[in-house]
C-alpha cells in the first residue's frame, strides 16, 4: 500500500469506523473518550497540511491505529456484552476524497482555526465541546462514504467553530462594549447571522469569517491590557 | 483518474497551531456557555491511565 494522502484518509476513516461503533455503546458509561477523538483531529489535520512529511502521516497514523486496536481490546475485556460490527468498511477511495474536498475541506479549515484560537485561549489541548462536535462530523460523514443519501455531517463542524468563538466572546462582553468599532461589528454579525439562519453552512462561512476576526480583536485588547 | 485530497493551505497552518503544553501534561476544559449545562463530561475512564501514557507518545511525533 502507498503512503499517500488519499490512502491515509482511507485508513483513518476505517480507524474512526471500528473507534466509533465500540466507543458509542459505552460512551455513556465511561464518558466520551475526548483523548482517541483528540488524537484523530490531530491526525486528520497533519494528513491534510502541506507543511507535514509523508512520515509524520505515517507515524501519527501507525500510533493511531494501535490505539484504537488497544481501545476496542481494552473495551472488550471490561464489557464482553459489547456487539461487533457485522459491516465491513470498504467504501470507495475516490468517494471518500471527492466527498471531503466537495462537502468537508472548506469547513474543516474554518474548524482548524476555531480549535486551535479556543485551545491557546483556554491554554487546553483538550476542548471537550469541540470535540463533541468534531466526533459528531466523523460519525456523520462515515455513515455518509458509505451511504450518499445520507447528510455529511459538515453542519456539526460549523457549529463547533460557533460555540467556540462564542465561548470566547461570551468571557469577553465588557471589553466588546468597551470599543466602539468593534460592538458595533458584533451587533452587525448579530443581525446578519439572524437574515442568513436556515442557509447551508458553506454558504456561511463568512460569518465565521466575522467571529475569527472579532476574537482577533479581542485577544489583541487582552494582550494589551496584560 | 485519481481524486487528488486538497489540503488545507500553508497560511492557515503556520499561523495557527492548537495549544501543546511545554510539560506534557494534557489538560481539558469545556466551553463556558455549555459546561453550565452539565454533561457527560468526567465520568471516570477505567482505561484512562495506559489511553494517557499513549497519548503522551503520541504528542511526541
Amino acid at each position: 500500500m502507498t503512503s499517500t494522502r488519499e490512502n491515509l484518509l482511507f485508513r483513518l476513516f476505517k480507524d474512526y469506523y471500528k473507534f466509533f461503533y465500540i466507543e458509542n455503546q459505552i460512551a455513556l458509561i465511561e464518558g466520551r473518550n475526548y483523548e482517541i477523538i483528540y488524537i484523530f483531529y490531530d491526525t486528520l489535520s497533519t494528513i491534510r497540511s502541506k507543511d507535514t512529511t509523508s512520515s509524520q502521516w505515517m507515524e501519527k497514523l501507525n500510533k493511531l491505529t494501535q490505539i484504537v486496536d488497544d481501545f476496542v481490546s481494552c473495551s472488550f475485556a471490561m464489557y464482553p456484552f459489547l456487539q461487533k460490527s457485522d459491516e465491513t468498511f470498504n467504501p470507495n477511495k475516490n468517494i471518500i476524497i471527492k466527498s471531503f474536498n466537495d462537502n468537508v475541506s472548506d469547513i474543516f479549515d474554518q474548524f482548524y482555526i476555531t480549535y486551535s484560537r479556543v485551545s491557546t485561549y483556554k491554554q487546553s489541548m483538550i476542548v471537550e465541546e469541540l470535540l463533541i462536535e468534531f466526533n459528531n462530523f466523523l460519525s456523520h460523514f462515515t455513515r455518509y462514504i458509505l451511504d450518499q443519501d445520507l447528510s455529511s455531517g459538515v453542519t456539526h463542524l460549523y457549529r463547533g467553530c460557533l460555540d467556540g468563538y462564542k465561548d470566547i466572546v461570551l468571557e469577553n462582553t465588557t471589553m466588546l462594549l468597551s470599543d466602539i468599532d468593534m460592538r458595533d461589528k458584533f451587533i452587525d454579525l448579530r443581525v446578519q447571522e439572524c437574515d442568513n439562519i436556515g442557509l447551508k453552512e458553506e454558504n456561511k462561512l463568512f460569518i465565521l469569517e466575522i467571529y475569527k476576526q472579532i476574537t482577533e480583536d479581542i485577544l489583541s485588547l487582552y494582550q494589551c491590557h496584560e | 483518474m485519481e481524486i487528488k485530497l486538497k489540503l488545507m493551505d500553508e497560511s492557515i497552518t503556520s499561523k495557527y497551531k492548537p495549544y501543546k503544553s511545554k510539560d506534557g501534561v494534557i489538560s481539558s476544559c469545556s466551553l463556558s456557555a455549555r459546561a453550565a449545562k452539565g454533561s457527560v463530561v468526567g465520568a471516570k475512564k477505567k482505561y484512562s491511565k495506559k489511553h494517557q501514557e499513549l497519548f503522551k507518545n503520541f504528542l511526541e511525533i
